[in-house]
């Protein structure tokens, strides 16, 4: 279970999260949405750690963890996983090498045991298949010269690698063409069980036929001002944001 | 001491006038090269060549101790199967079992240097007071498979050394060379390489340059080069005091290649100066250089690199990068790529790059689990790597690699954000 209690936080001078409460059980996926600016990436970055976003006030748990107490890499143990909305690029760091020592070091924090070379091998050719990703592309360096859908797809191929309590999804969806769409679905529904939690931030509805979410809120103004079932993001397709702007 | 040659000598300059008295062979022509050195002295902030590398500054200090000096041993390279050819205070010497195909011997005589380095006064010192000179050849078409290592020993009084080499028409040679401290430094080792690669020869440089905190070194190759002829060169630079890392190269036949890559990591107050002169005066001739600065503390690297395309040098396809990382905010980098073009059909390109580690791409790999020190570390070893991925031999690549992480954990520094772990 996430839970976010009443937080607060801040980017250099001007204040973006006010007062952000929100709960996620365990083996549900809530889908939040909002208008360009409102805090969504903020929120992502936060809970996992970002250093530049400053929390002022509130608190973030996994379960009973207080992960406002943990450094990025230990959150990423304890189970927060963030597909980010615009990832890296990281020139010189081959791929396959990163993602086995990021594992590796994941679960050496909790006191796992290390995956052997040939077990992780068995593993990434078993998960790139399932994301649609060569293994050209994997023996490059990690995301040089990769599409934007691609770079969201070895997004996903590390969320199927590690397996995380908490898989925080911004904006998976955008820039991804419809099989792509379907294959988050995939990787999301595969992993889907009574103990993870997803937090899926989109601007549109279509993602949310591949990935059924239990909840739907609505971000603006740093707060959660609405929430709902899954027919909220239908009808916001229509309405748009107007409302919930002026009201925040 | 007065002397007529230098005006003003400092007291290490006087001291450099004595050993020229000393010296007992070959007299005149060493006072000849003296008297070149003597026109600027040691090279000084005020020459533009040397603006970042003051040597007359550097060696007007208190001499450091020479019994402060710890020459790293075994070398590094001991274990890679090469012919050792030791530079020490004895001079050049060598065991037996010199590879086919290669000589070696050492003469009194003062050949005269070669063009681009004949008003070098770093060159003209070498020529003047280097004792005897190794002569290193490669035959005609021979293939030398093993390294020759050459290992700068000297840890007592300042040294000049001077070695020629020539490879002939279609022979190859790997060279590695080294000067490895891991404590204090040597007083000041000056040497100077002559190289004259023939028409299609192949010669293979792999250098390691850790001269101490406290050394003062100077290490300049000039080469010729023959139509058709390859030269590569692989550096690791540690730095020192003051160290100078200089290569000229002349294209004197068409269609010649030249690939120079190199590496700086500079800690501690250490000051690592890469310097590179080539003049494109054939046709076709291709360089490709990169070089990467590593800075942590409070070290100074230095950059300066120059392609010089005569009017001979059409289709020359010159490349040159220099990029630069910094660990720390005390740290300084200058970097000088300067391009003078007389041909009109040619390739030339230059960029230079400095920065911080970028604190995004740290956040993305520790999101995914890897601490601040791994994380740090990891973007280091990938940015200088880029360099050793070229090297051919997949055992030098790697110690290449080894000495970046020993330098990256090094004690005292805490560039990789130690104290937030
Ligand atoms: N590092 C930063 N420095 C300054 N302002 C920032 C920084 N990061 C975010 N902001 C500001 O915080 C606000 C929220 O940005 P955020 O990226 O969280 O929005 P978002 O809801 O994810 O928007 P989008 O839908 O466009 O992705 C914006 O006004 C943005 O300009
Ligand atoms: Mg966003």
């Amino acid at each position: 279970m996430l839970k976010i209690e009443n937080l607060h936080a801040r980017v250099e001078e001007s204040e973006i999260l006010k007062g952000l409460s929100l709960t996620v059980p365990a083996g549900e996926v809530h889908a939040i949405m909002g208008p360009n600016g409102s805090g969504k990436s903020t929120l992502s970055h936060t809970i996992a750690g970002r250093d530049d976003y400053e929390v002022t006030s509130g608190g973030v748990y996994l379960n009973d963890t207080d992960l406002l107490t943990l450094d990025p890499n230990e959150r990423a143990a304890a189970g927060v996983f963030l597909s980010f909305q615009h990832p890296m690029e990281i020139p010189g760091v081959a791929t396959m090498n990163f993602i086995r020592t990021a594992l590796n070091s994941q679960r050496k924090e909790r006191g796992e045991e290390e995956v052997s070379a040939a077990d992780f091998l068995r593993l990434i050719r078993e998960k790139a298949k399932l994301v649609g990703l060569s293994d050209e592309k994997l023996k490059r360096p990690f995301n040089v010269g990769f599409s934007g859908g691609e770079k969201k797809r070895m997004e996903m191929l590390q969320m199927a690698i590690f397996k995380p309590q908490v898989c925080i999804m911004d904006e998976t969806d955008s820039g991804l063409d419809i099989d792509a769409l379907k294959m988050v679905g995939d990787v999301v529904n595969a992993i889907r069980d009574e103990k993870r939690s997803f937090l899926v931030i989109t601007h549109y509805q279509r993602l949310l036929d591949y990935i059924k979410p239990d909840r739907v809120h609505v971000l603006a103004g740093g707060k959660i001002v609405k929430s709902g079932g899954p027919e909220l993001a239908v009808e916001l397709e229509t309405s748009g944001y107007d409302q919930f702007i002026e009201a925040a | 001491m007065s002397n007529p040659l230098l005006v003003n000598p400092t007291a290490f300059e006087a001291n450099l006038l004595s050993a020229l008295a000393a010296q007992t062979s070959d007299v005149d022509d060493r006072k000849l090269a003296f008297e070149s050195f003597a026109r600027t002295g040691l090279p000084h902030r005020r020459m533009e060549a040397w603006k970042w590398t003051d040597f007359r500054t550097a060696l007007n200090k208190d001499a450091p101790k020479a019994d402060s000096a710890h020459l790293l041993t075994p070398s590094l390279f001991s274990g890679i199967g090469a012919f050792t050819i030791t530079l020490d205070e004895q001079g050049p010497h060598w065991g037996d079992n010199v590879p086919n195909g290669m000589t070696l011997r050492l003469t009194d005589d003062v050949p005269k240097l070669m063009d681009i380095v004949g008003d070098h006064p770093m060159a003209n010192l070498a020529a003047a007071l280097c004792g005897q000179t190794l002569i290193i050849t490669v035959s005609e078409d021979a293939i030398i498979h093993a390294p020759i290592h050459l290992r700068r020993a000297v840890t007592g009084a300042p040294s000049h050394m001077r070695v020629l080499i020539s490879v002939d028409r279609g022979g190859s040679l790997k060279l590695i060379e080294s000067i490895e401290f891991d404590k204090g430094g040597v007083d000041f080792d000056n040497l100077l390489t002559e190289l004259r690669l023939g028409e299609n020869a192949s010669f293979n440089r792999t250098v390691y340059c850790n001269s101490g905190d406290d050394g003062v070194d100077m290490s300049l190759l000039a080469a010729e080069l023959q139509a058709e002829a390859q030269f590569d060169q692989y550096v690791l630079l540690s730095g020192g005091q003051k160290a100078r890392f200089e290569t000229c190269l002349h294209f004197k036949g068409e269609e010649a290649r030249a690939k120079m890559m190199s590496a700086a990591l500079l800690g501690n107050k250490r000051h690592g100066d890469l310097t590179s002169h080539i003049v494109h005066e054939a046709a076709g001739c291709i360089t490709e250089q990169q070089h990467k600065t590593v800075l942590k503390d409070q070290a100074m690297g230095v950059f300066q690199g120059k392609f010089l395309v005569e009017r001979e040098g059409q289709k020359t396809d010159a490349n040159m990068q220099a990029n630069a990382m910094l660990l720390s905010d005390q740290a300084t980098i200058n970097h000088k790529p300067e391009l003078e073009i007389y041909a009109d059909d040619v390739l030339c390109a230059h960029g230079s790059t400095s920065g911080a580690l970028d604190e995004e791409a740290i956040f993305y790999l520790r999101q995914r689990g890897l601490t601040q020190v791994a994380a740090r570390s990891l973007l280091v070893e990938a940015f200088v790597g880029e360099v050793f991925d070229e090297i051919d031999d997949e055992d030098i690549a790697a110690l290449f690699r080894q000495q970046t992480l020993t330098w990256l954990f090094s004690e005292k520094s805490d560039s990789l954000g130690k104290q937030s772990e």
